[in-house]
């Protein structure tokens, strides 16, 4: 004490120090240690106090001597480092000296870990990460809405845009966009580069730079401007070999001449990319919206918010606007809304569930894996009880076993975790090539978040499934672990956990497959529907017939020079392919000569053929005739309908000889001289609706038409001489998208194909892994409970008898499973609903057929090990203690 | 029983003690080492059984009105190991050391 009876605040910060370090010391030290040092420091420091002596360097020397604690304290820590390498190193060990085990964990660890690294690469880019342009949480698309209808967002017209693009008072920048094309005559070649038409603002509102040049500004788009036009990096590289001076130059095309004004960052997309193919080319409107009609509806927009206005503030905004409109144009507006959608959620919106949900499908084939490998260490740390009673015997702590143990199980998750990324890595780009119309998939890989996520599960699952078995390995009872010579001493809470595993990895495998039956049944349904043509063995090319020339003249011979080609079995021509989309044209039409005639306007397709169309697709004719090449320019105007025509808005008449008529630039009138069967043009999940076919001869409107080539043989294999052919006819005409009715129908149906496939790999291996987890604690069962089945049989048990037994103890766990898992089910499985074609989510069938899979599974599982069982010789059994 | 490595500082430190008990920074004292060598030195004495240590009682140390002090001493073991560290380091027997504090007991 200090005369005043105060502790020194200097011997006060030192006695703080030592309890501090004394914190870091192993529990069975600290107290002594503590109580040792500062009772010296106390006892020397007052002594010296007491006697007059502690002056101001001795009170030096005692600190330093104070300090001293520290060098002390060091020792205990290097003790508990080498221990701890200790530990590592025999966790290293251990693994290898029950390799087969270790090899089952760590390639079922891969397998899962790998999996789920793979899933979250694609999450990661397509979803979470923001998209690459500065502020991107900004950026919205602004689209029509009925006012009724908050689900529908829809296309919307100049006039409308010219409107919001004024009168707003959020946005920065307000662009409007549309797909563009432009055809470029590289050294006489013509090729056409697909792009977007904008207005001057489109690329400002990115705010991405351009690496050469300059992006627009609102003057190149005023009607009459220069043609001006940016390209991106590839289409500058590719044709004009990274010509730096390319800026200012006209370059010419198959309609004069534009002015490259910029080039685009590598790397760079824009959002029209998401909506049509990815753009080489930008270019502007240079037109007066102002002369469009407000009815019109063809362009998307995009817009950035102002700093500071909150996205309710715009769309606010945007609704006043559009009630303004609505108020002022009734005609055109009246039912009509603006809707503001995040671009983010715009580009990724339509896959969103998706990926969630094999997510999930992924995540439950992880915890599958965690628990099969729980019970194998459970297993594998029963059997060496004996080793860690004897060390607990020789006075390891409790937690330096539990330590030791979990140390194991990361080192193993590790192994696990490395191959895993490996995995990963194959993985990630497998899934992108089974998912080709997935957004943003370029961006996919494995970058730090996603390496990071994959060390963090692999953690998690070492100390999941490390876990269990470390803790229970903590609580061995000594004394019977010692006796029991490491066999036989399996507790009650051990078996129960053990089960409790087995339940869980049969319910969540019934759920898995489940799912993945209803996605497999919903896709053969799909894939089952008869879409009203024939898609095998037909070559289809886009041509983009030149305006020069007599366009039903120049069809005519392309289609008569084809047909003479070798292997070819007829040509037609049509104005939009099934399955394709484009030149979907949608009429309003009436119906002459009925006898109770339509009270309002019918709406149909509208569609530009050439004779040998309906042969090459194989559509098949129902009544009358088909176009022939008597129905030309001057001829009476002839049209054929669809059978769905005929049913919605023929009221059970005979349709041959009545006429429809419609406007589309002209009005015009035929006769119907046929009936065909309807075709599914959209996709193959829309039943096909009313069209009316006209003679390309007599009705030319689109510009853009489509051969269809039936071959005899693999149309891939005759587009080569189809081509030659066009080329040596019209050397201007640009052909493109060369693909097969095969290729388009595949494509269709690609995204459905995507989640059944990995729904399905993922419920097998869910399948795999729970029999094989089954298999496991039912044979190890077995080997535990030899002496009893020993007994039994002595007693007088049958071998079948022992092997019913085993199978039940299986069975029993199965079924509790298995009801556990179809409860989830029945819950669960309404997320597929939006997925699911002529599917109902709980499809009878499909939860009848996975339980009896499950079962069947099951028993085989159970089967092996009570066969064993059955097969042991009594005497040798109760022999074995 | 495994044999201690007799280096200048264990010598000293069991030359310490062959006077009797002493408490910690009473060796540190009569030495002259820092208390990051002598403690850690002191526990290894311990673990190979050379010395032994005890707590003082309680009530002593209050009568006495200072902490509790805990006391080193030398086993039979220590005697012998000090009769081989002064073979070893004869300077070590010549040397003056500050009387240790005699074991209240």
């Amino acid at each position: 004490m200090t005369p005043a009876g105060r502790p020194s605040p200097v011997l006060a910060a030192c006695v703080a120090l030592i309890r501090v370090v004394g914190r870091t010391l192993p529990a069975a030290e600290r107290a002594d240690w503590v109580m040792e040092w500062s009772a010296e420091m106390r006892g020397e420091w007052l002594d010296l106090e007491e006697r007059g002596r502690l002056t101001a360097l001795k009170r030096a020397a005692l600190v330093r001597r104070c300090l001293g604690a520290l060098v002390d304290a060091a020792h205990f820590w290097i003790e508990a480092l080498l221990m701890t390498l200790f530990d590592f190193r025999t966790a290293l060990r251990a693994p290898l000296r029950d390799l087969r085990t270790t090899t089952v964990v760590v390639l079922t660890l891969t397998l899962s870990i790998g999996a789920n690294t793979a899933l979250f690469s694609v999450i990661y880019h397509v979803l979470l990460r923001p998209l690459a342009y500065p502020d991107a949480d900004r950026l919205v698309m602004i689209w029509d809405q009925p006012a009724d209808a908050p689900d529908i967002t829809s296309i919307i017209s100049p006039r409308d845009f010219v409107d919001w693009h004024e009168q707003n008072s959020s946005f920065e920048y307000f662009a409007a966009f549309n797909l563009w094309a432009v055809t470029f005559d590289f050294q006489g070649e013509l090729q056409r580069v697909p792009g977007i038409v904008a207005t001057g603002e489109y690329l400002r509102a990115l705010q991405v730079q351009p690496i050469l040049g300059r992006v627009f500004t609102p003057a190149d788009n005023r009607s009459g401007a220069e043609a001006v036009v940016v390209i991106s990096h590839g289409l500058w590289q590719r044709q004009f070999g990274a010509d730096s001076s390319i800026v200012g130059r006209a370059v010419p095309t198959a309609g004069g001449t534009v002015t490259v004004i910029g080039v685009m960052p590598p790397g760079f997309r824009d959002p029209g990319g998401y909506f049509f193919s990815t753009p080489d080319v930008w270019g502007t409107f240079r037109r007066d919206f102002l002369r469009e009609r407000r009815r019109s509806h063809w362009m998307r927009t995009v817009a950035r918010i102002k700093p500071g206005v909150s996205h309710e503030q715009a769309q606010a905004d945007m609704t006043a606007i559009a009630d303004r409109l609505a108020e002022a144009y009734p005609e055109s507006n009246a039912d009509e809304t603006a809707k503001v959608v995040p671009l983010h959620d715009q580009i990724v919106g339509d896959v969103r569930q998706e990926l969630w949900i094999l997510t999930g499908a992924v995540a439950l084939v992880l915890l599958i894996a965690c628990a099969n490998v729980a019970n194998l260490m459970l297993s594998r740390a029963v059997s060496r009880n004996q080793e860690f009673a004897i060390r607990t015997a020789l006075g390891a702590e409790r937690t330096r076993i539990v330590g030791q143990l979990l140390a194991e199980n990361v080192v193993l998750a590790l192994i696990g975790g490395a191959g895993g990324v490996a995995l990963a890595h194959w993985g990630a780009r497998v899934l992108i090539g089974l998912a080709p119309d997935l957004p943003r998939a370029e961006t996919v890989a494995l970058s730090a978040p996603v390496l990071v996520f994959a060390l963090l599960v692999t953690i998690a699952t070492g100390v999941v499934f490390g876990l269990a078995p470390a803790l229970q390995a903590g609580g061995v009872d000594l004394h019977a672990a010692l006796k029991g010579g490491g066999r036989g001493s399996e507790g009650h809470d051990r078996r129960q956990l053990r089960a409790t595993l087995i339940v869980g990895e049969v319910a969540f495998s019934l759920l898995l497959l489940i799912g993945a039956g209803l996605l497999t049944k919903s896709f053969l349904e799909l894939r089952g529907t008869d879409p009203g043509f024939d898609e095998t063995n037909v070559l289809t090319l886009r041509l983009n017939l030149p305006r020069s020339e007599n366009a039903p003249e120049a069809l005519r011979t392309i289609v008569e020079r084809v047909e003479t080609l070798p292997d070819i079995e007829y040509a037609g021509a049509v104005s939009s392919l099934p399955i394709h989309g484009l030149n979907n044209v949608g009429l309003a039409w009436g119906i002459q000569g009925l006898e109770t005639p339509p009270t309002e306007s019918l709406s149909s397709f509208y569609r530009e053929i050439t004779p040998d169309y309906f042969p090459a697709m194989r559509i098949t004719t129902l009544a009358g005739r088909t176009i022939s090449d008597a129905d030309r320019d001057g001829a009476p105007p002839v049209a054929v309908v669809s059978d769905e025509f005929v049913r919605r808005y023929m009221n059970g008449e005979d349709p041959i000889g009545k006429r429809v008529s419609s406007s589309f630039r002209a009005p015009f009138t035929a006769e119907i001289v046929g009936v065909v069967r309807g075709v599914q043009y959209h996709n193959l999940e829309t039943p096909p609706e009313p069209e009316v076919y006209v003679s390309h001869a007599q009705f030319h409107v689109l510009g853009v038409m489509f051969l269809a080539v039936r071959t005899a043989g693999d149309p891939v294999a005759s587009a080569p001489a189809i081509r030659g052919t066009l080329r040596e006819l019209y050397p201007n005409m640009v052909v493109d998208e060369v693909t097969t009715m095969e290729q388009l129908v595949a494509s269709s149906v690609a995204r459905p194909r995507f989640n059944m496939l990995l729904i399905g790999v993922f419920s097998l291996t869910a399948l795999v892994l729970a029999a094989v987890g089954l298999y496991a604690v039912l044979a190890y069962s077995v080997t535990r409970r030899v002496h009893e089945v020993g007994i039994r049989m002595a007693l007088g048990a049958s071998g079948g008898s022992v092997q019913r037994m085993i199978v039940l103890d299986g069975m029993k766990l199965v079924v509790i499973g298995g009801v556990l898992g179809l409860g989830a089910a029945f819950a669960l499985t309404r997320v597929l609903q939006s997925l699911l074609f002529n599917v109902t989510v709980t499809d009878p069938a499909t939860f009848v057929t996975v339980p009896v899979v499950i079962m069947a599974v099951s028993v085989l599982a159970s089967y092996l090990p009570a066969r064993r069982a059955a097969s042991l010789d009594p005497n040798a059994a109760l022999r074995q203690e | 029983m495994s044999r201690i490595q007799l280096t200048y500082s264990t010598s000293a430190v069991l030359h310490a003690l062959g006077d009797g008990p002493r408490y910690g920074f009473d060796i540190i004292n009569a030495t002259g080492l820092p208390s990051g060598t002598i403690y850690p030195m002191l526990r290894r004495l311990q673990r190979n059984g050379v010395v032994t240590s005890r707590w003082e009682d309680a009530a002593d140390a209050h009568r006495r009105q200072r902490p509790q002090r805990k006391y080193y001493n030398l086993t039979t073991k220590g005697e012998t190991a000090l009769a081989d560290a002064l073979q070893r380091f004869p300077a070590l027997a010549s040397a003056a050391l500050p009387a240790g504090v005699p074991d209240p007991r």
